[in-house]
């Protein structure tokens, strides 16, 4: 009986000490919002910093950190808070509005590569929802078409077999549209090699280390895509489809 | 020809003169001994002499044993000319004690007036103690010695280990025959060449020395670095008696012993190398925009372990200030080993990239330990740097919203949430092992789906052929018990018809022959390839028989018997053909 009670108790202290962190990092976020409302904006950047430091993560949080550091000055911090702010809920209006605001300070010789106007709107589209909820919406309508198709298939009568095909059909096409807005989701969600310029400037050279020449000098807060890393240099791919090495301490993943 | 001769000289004393024009004074001794001699000369480089005044030297104590001997001499070297007049004394110190050798005067003959310092002697009474030397040599007449450059090292720090010898004999074919060896470290030899004979007085005994070869090694951790005795042998040149065997004799050095002491309160900025270096920086421009960079040039130079020197810190004008983001320096040297050690120059050579619009003040920042001072030495350059905006928005002008619509900034920034919902960022679903089943389920539905309806189909047409096949046998059943009665009862006719009535109905249902097409050459043609041919020759028999019987009316009970044992083997090889 006393042993029983003794690993009840034992396996009590993990929910302690998880309430206990719970506590610190609302705590955290609660000083933080108190910093960024008396305008201490660098001491709301270490609070929100501290609340972000666990394993626990808020899109409101990342949010109000991008604020704080954009008010520090901080373009670079300030886009890659958005831009986790936005990754971890891509419908989050606030965070979008946020760094389309921040953007507009950076450097704006680098545009994306252009593509058919279609592909652009598909993929915004695809950024409305999350992964998960795209993944939810495809097995809806992949199941709904699969009953009508087997309704179809089994012919159990003239009506039923009518009306399930053409749902089968439509509700087919439907679902595989989100396939299609998952994956695209998934793949600016989940992927680990998206990073932002966090240096006020990096040099693209043509080769890792300084004998590399320069192609361009990219400012803080451009998105970059992480293609090779080697020692202290990251070969990256800009959104104008430049490719280049950059020194690694310059970025920091998404 | 003498006109070119002519100019050729012309241009020479024209070089000549263009150097810089100098009078010194050189010395080979500092301490003598008494009544011995030394050598002084008084060198002109570069002009020529009109009128020269040299020390009273019987006044200054010193007896004159040679001189003047006038030398003159002419050099060019890669198109850059010098000309040099010496005046050479032997002299001798009259009595023992310090003497000042007063300066010389000398008036060029473009009326230059030239003089030289003056030079102390210490002169020394002679003395009888000896060292060194072997059971060979008169005592004390030839000393060696290792003489370090320092007897207290630091590690990093370049010591050099001169081999010296000492002589009162004219010595020749000198040559070292035991390489002084450590434990502790590499001694490596150097190109040193020492064209000086100078004089020394050792236990008021005066030799003329010479440094014969030069180790160094580069001090490593602190402790005692001690190094074996070095030997060298040589022959006597002149000898009292000149038919005398010319004997090779040697001599051995002291072994040496140094100390390798850690260094005490390293200044933060202490690069880890030791000897002389000097510094300076190179900036192509001290003003730029914030869209352009800079490269600092950082120069090193000087005797020592340059390989040490592996960064110069870049400070700045406030504690904590980053106005510049620095990237690590590309490094370019030149080092080579000297007969000073090692020597050399090197470039770091940083880009500077602005983070900042502004003044600022560049503080490299270089500390070395001085071997010769025996501190730590700090260069400290201050280099002023100007930003200026240029396109690149940089940190400090980024706009607050104030300034928005100065920098046609149209979007503005949302508000702070003020709450937030906390969670664990989850693995990803689409893709996952589960996702994938999900997608499966109903493609493996509708497989599975497919196949038992198949399966269905076939098992109902087996069913089916089943019941056929069993209709067809009670049907044969019957028909070859109703032909078995008419035998008994020997109705041939009735017989016949039973018999041919079974084949039909048989063969029928499973050749699949519909009634109406039944014939005789239906069955054979569908037969053909199933069974063999003379089964059907003799079901071909049977049919035309039963065919006969029904015209003919045959009653022979005997024959009518064997159609029937003929039916019954053909019917058994028939159902045996089609189960």
């Amino acid at each position: 009986m006393k042993f029983s009670i003794f690993f009840i108790l034992l396996s009590l202290i993990p929910y302690f000490s998880i309430s206990a962190q719970d506590n610190d990092y609302k705590g955290n976020f609660e000083k933080g919002l108190k910093s960024w409302n008396n305008k201490e904006y660098a001491s709301a950047v270490k609070h929100y910093e501290a609340s972000l430091s666990g394993a626990y993560k808020s899109p409101e949080a990342y949010n109000n950190l991008g604020l704080a550091y954009y008010k520090t000055a901080d373009i670079g911090k300030a886009v890659l808070c958005f831009e986790r702010a936005i990754r971890m809920r891509p419908g989050y209006s606030n965070a979008r509005k946020n760094l389309k605001a921040a953007q507009q300070y950076i450097d704006s010789k680098i545009k994306k590569s252009s593509s058919f106007f279609l592909f652009g709107l598909l993929g915004s589209i695809a950024l409305l929802l999350s992964s998960f909820s795209w993944s939810l919406l495809f097995f809806l309508l992949f199941f709904s078409a699969s009953a009508g198709l087997l309704l179809r298939y089994l012919k159990l009568n003239e009506r039923l077999s009518f009306v399930g095909l053409r749902v089968g059909i439509i509700f087919m096409v439907l679902s595989i549209f989100c396939f299609g807005f998952a994956r695209s989701a998934a793949a600016a969600q989940f992927d680990k090699n998206l990073a932002i310029i966090t240096s006020v400037r990096a040099g693209v050279r043509t080769a890792p280390g300084l004998d590399g020449e320069d192609i361009m000098v990219v400012s803080s807060g451009v998105k970059v895509k992480v293609q090779e890393e080697m020692g202290d240099w990251v070969k990256v791919r800009l959104e104008n489809a430049v490719v280049g090495w950059v020194p690694a301490k310059t970025l920091e993943k998404i | 020809m003498r006109y070119l001769l002519i100019l050729t000289l012309f241009s020479c004393s024209l070089a000549a003169y263009a150097q810089k024009v100098v009078f010194r004074a050189d010395c080979n001794a500092s301490d003598v001994v008494v009544n011995n001699p030394f050598k002084v000369s008084f060198v002109l480089e570069n002009a020529d002499v009109k009128n020269i005044s040299f020390p009273k030297f019987e006044k200054d104590g010193f007896s004159v044993v040679q001189g003047p001997m006038n030398e003159s001499r002419y050099t060019n070297i890669n198109g850059k000319s010098s000309y040099t007049e010496s005046y050479v004394f032997l002299l001798a110190p009259k009595k023992t004690g310090k003497f000042t050798l007063g300066p010389a005067k000398v008036v060029t003959t473009n009326g230059k007036v030239l003089s030289t310092k003056s030079i102390e002697i210490n002169s020394v009474a002679a003395g009888k103690d000896s060292e060194g030397g072997n059971d060979n040599l008169p005592a004390g007449k030839v000393i060696y010695r290792m003489i370090p450059s320092t007897k207290t090292a630091v590690p990093g720090e370049q010591v050099s280990v001169d081999m010296k010898v000492y002589t009162q004999l004219d010595l020749a074919s000198v040559g070292m025959t035991l390489e002084p060896k450590s434990k502790q470290v590499e001694l490596l030899p150097t190109n040193y060449n020492d064209q000086q004979t100078s004089v020394d007085v050792i236990n008021g005994r005066q030799y003329a020395s010479k440094t014969l070869y030069r180790f160094t090694f580069m001090a490593g951790s602190p402790g005692i670095v001690e190094i074996s005795p070095s030997k060298i042998e040589f022959v006597q040149a002149y000898s009292s008696n000149p038919f005398s065997r010319r004997e090779i004799l040697s001599v051995l050095s002291n072994p040496l012993s140094i100390e390798i002491k850690a260094f005490q309160k390293e200044p933060p900025t202490f690069s880890g190398a030791v000897g002389k270096f000097e510094m300076y920086a190179t900036l192509e421009k001290t003003g730029i925009n914030s869209d352009d960079f800079l490269n600092l040039v950082l120069t090193v130079s000087g005797v020592g372990d340059l390989k040490k020197i592996t960064g110069i810190p870049i400070k700045f004008g406030k504690k904590g200030e980053k106005p510049f983001e620095i990237y690590p320096p590309k490094i370019v040297e030149n080092i080579e080993a000297t007969a000073e050690g090692k020597s050399g120059i090197k470039d770091f050579i940083y880009r500077l990239e602005p983070n900042v619009i502004g003044d600022f003040e560049m503080r490299p920042t270089f500390t070395y330990f001085d071997n010769k001072l025996r501190k730590f030495v700090t260069i400290d350059t201050v280099i002023p740097v100007r930003v200026i905006q240029g396109k690149k928005v940089l940190g400090k002008s980024v706009p607050m919203e104030s300034d928005t619509e100065a920098q046609k900034i149209t979007l503005s920034f949302g508000e702070a949430a003020a709450k937030a919902y906390w969670r664990k960022p989850g693995a990803q679903f689409f893709g996952s092992w589960f996702f994938w089943i999900l997608f499966f389920l109903p493609i493996a539905l509708f497989i599975a789906l497919a196949a038992s309806k198949v399966y269905l189909k076939n098992r109902y047409e087996t069913m089916l052929k089943q019941m056929a096949l069993t209709k067809a046998n009670r049907e044969l059943n019957e028909n070859l018990k109703k032909a078995l009665i008419c035998l008994s009862a020997s109705d041939a006719p009735a017989f016949y018809h039973a018999i041919s009535e079974a084949f039909k109905h048989f063969l029928g249902k499973k050749l699949k022959i519909p009634k109406a097409e039944m014939s005789k050459e239906i069955m054979v043609e569908k037969l053909e390839g199933l069974v063999e041919d003379d089964k059907i020759r003799s079901l071909t028999r049977i049919m035309k028989i039963c065919e006969l019987s029904v015209f003919a009316g045959q009653d022979n009970k005997q024959a009518m018997q064997l159609i029937y044992d003929d039916s019954i083997e053909l019917f058994a090889i028939f159902t045996k053909t089609f189960s």
